[in-house]
């Protein structure tokens, strides 16, 4: 910082910024807030991809349900498995029990865990009247009680939360007793929502489906992992790219802002034309903007950022996700991973950086371009 | 030109057939500056007087490379700068040091600032800037008025600094106009001495003024006469 200060250049464009406040700060929070901005959708796309992907590495390759004309239909666990134990390529095939109920605060998933602890969160297994809820239900502040209104009325005492970081695909989850999930569900003892299993290699995937089709008696709707992160992955990256085109007008504007400060600054000219007559070329006076754009520039991106990382990484991120993704109720919290966010960051940087000082040195160089007697005689 | 005219050229500024033409209000031509030949040599300074708008500005500004003749050159040490494109002129014009009749420093800014304008583009380190300015400051009793801002100055204290500024890059070509209109004779005195040193060091010095003290000065080695376009030697 000394050794800056030590150079005349610098110090005289500090000088030239201390004599114009209003077009600094003007400046100032058109590039904070533009960074920020786009700071925040990238980075947000980027690691929601990122969770995703992980998430989805953890899901069943393949997951059977059961379809009639009313749409999905229990599935008879016996006769499930012995079909889908017929079916070369299959491995570790296991019924799952979940679905969607209603609480007073909205929809909310029911999965039944299986009779045993569940690592980190409790001692003992979950008993029947119990449940275990997700960092987006209800505040911890109000009674450890949860009605659930299902195919019957089930009022459950929390025993837990879950970890406010897996809020990304927990964040609306009730975990319950298998018989409580199966009485709001309206499922007999021998029936499953679904049926997830694994394969050895995802590439297979595409050629058990027929296979799995086949098996079954009945007609079911086969959902794949790698379909299911393609799905995924186009959702995010469909919203955050619509979201970031909304930003072309928005650094249009700063553009033009910054050409309009540059060159109808009539005082500009004159002083241009004093430095040229005063030693001064094209290139030191280009140069001087630059600096003094960078000057203004330089702190108001690391704002810009510093904004876009406390709002992602230390704020709830509900109205994002609002905004982003239309979640309307009981919204996600997302933790991200600060350390996937430094490529958006710089591709933020880059994305208001690179217009905003290719436009400085544009009307620095139309402004440099001044005959110097004209102007000084027209004073 | 041939090529052993400029070799014969002095060191210094000339003009050789310098004619300037400009639009009037009413958009015809009107002749500012008509045939003018002048040499201006290095360690002689030189005084242009002449009455309001006989064109001692235009011409201080010609030489300056800030305006291009309509016709004929301006030459310095030999090279016809008027030819030049105005990005070399731009480069060249550090060489030069100019103190404007109108003054032209920059408001808001202070004393120091506005004399160490010309040397930022230089390179030098801050400390050398410093050393620089405090010297000159010193000889032109400017240095208690460092900080303030100019626009608080009175008009000869304004007008010491637009010479200073002027000066501070020790200019091969220095040129002044009316340097002495806001003076008192101490100040006149004081600024006579300080460029009678810069031409001892090989400066061309050109002063454009109708002031009558520096008409009878000693320190002019040539002195011309501008009237109506038309310059003339004095004896």
């Amino acid at each position: 910082m000394k050794v800056l200060l030590q150079r005349p250049l610098i110090l005289w464009a500090v000088g030239d910024i201390q004599r114009t406040p209003l077009q600094a700060v003007l400046l100032f929070a058109a590039a904070a807030s533009l960074t920020g901005l786009v700071a925040i959708v990238l980075v947000l796309g980027q690691a929601l991809s990122l969770t995703c992907d992980r998430l989805m590495s953890s899901s069943p390759a393949v997951v059977v349900r059961r379809i009639n004309v009313g749409g999905w239909a229990p599935l008879p666990v016996g006769q499930a498995l012995m079909h889908v134990k017929s079916v070369p390529g299959v491995l570790n095939p296991r019924v799952r029990l979940w679905g969607v109920v209603q609480t007073d605060t909205g929809p909310v998933t029911v999965v039944a865990v299986p009779s045993k602890a569940i690592d980190g969160m409790t001692e003992r297994p979950l008993r029947s009247g119990q449940a275990l809820i997700g960092p987006g239900l209800m505040p911890a502040s109000q009674p450890a009680t949860m009605t659930l209104r299902g195919e019957q009325r089930l009022s459950l005492k929390v025993a837990g939360r879950l970890p406010a970081a897996s809020a990304m695909a927990t964040h609306d989850l009730v975990l319950v007793h298998p018989d409580d999930a199966r009485n709001l569900l309206g499922l007999a003892p021998d029936q499953a929502s679904d049926l997830a299993l694994d394969v050895f290699h995802d590439q297979e995937v595409e050629t058990l489906c027929a296979d799995l089709n086949a098996a079954f008696p009945w007609p079911v709707h086969i959902s794949t992992r790698i379909a299911r992160q393609r799905r995924c992955q186009s959702d995010i990256a469909q919203r955050t790219s619509i979201s970031a085109l909304a930003f072309v007008p928005a650094l249009l504007a700063m553009a033009f802002l910054v050409g309009a400060l540059g060159i109808w600054e009539h005082n500009q000219r004159f002083l241009a034309a004093l430095l040229k007559a005063l030693g001064w070329d094209s290139a030191d006076l280009i140069r001087l903007r630059m600096v003094e754009a960078t000057l203004i520039g330089l702190p108001a991106v690391v704002c810009g950022l510093s904004c876009a990382y406390i709002t992602l990484f230390r704020w709830d991120m509900t109205w994002v996700s609002q905004r982003l993704f239309g979640w309307s109720t009981m919204a996600t919290r997302l933790r991200l991973n600060p350390g996937d966010a430094v490529t958006g960051m710089l591709l933020s940087v880059m994305m208001v950086g690179l217009p905003y000082l290719l436009t400085v040195a544009w009307t620095a160089w139309q402004s440099v371009k001044v005959d110097p007697a004209d102007r000084l005689q027209e004073r | 030109m041939n090529t052993d005219a400029l070799e014969q050229e002095p060191l210094g500024l000339a003009c050789r057939d310098v004619m300037l033409e400009r639009a009037d209000r009413g958009g015809s031509p009107r002749l500012i500056l008509n045939k003018i030949n002048a040499a201006f040599r290095k360690g002689l300074p030189a005084l242009i007087a002449g009455p309001t708008g006989a064109g001692k500005t235009t011409l201080l500004h010609l030489l300056a490379g800030l305006l291009r003749p309509t016709s004929g050159e301006v030459l310095a040490d030999g090279q016809p700068i008027s030819r030049w494109t105005q990005r070399h002129r731009d480069r060249w014009r550090r060489q030069v040091g100019i103190a404007f009749q109108q003054l032209h420093l920059i408001s808001g800014r202070t004393v120091f600032e506005n004399m160490t304008v010309p040397l930022i583009p230089h390179g030098y380190r801050w400390q050398q800037v410093v050393c620089t300015a405090d010297r000159l400051a010193q000889q032109l009793d400017l240095q208690p008025l460092f900080d303030r801002p100019v626009h608080l100055l009175s008009g000869g204290q304004r007008q010491r600094v637009a010479i200073a500024r002027a000066m501070i890059v020790k200019p091969r070509y220095l040129l002044l106009d009316e340097p002495t209109a806001f003076q008192d004779d101490e100040n006149v005195r004081l600024l006579s001495c300080l460029w009678e040193q810069a031409a001892a060091e090989g400066c061309c010095l050109v002063v454009c003024s109708h002031d009558r003290r520096l008409r009878e000065h000693m320190l002019f080695a040539d002195r011309y006469e501008l009237r109506t376009g038309h310059l003339e030697m004095l004896a």
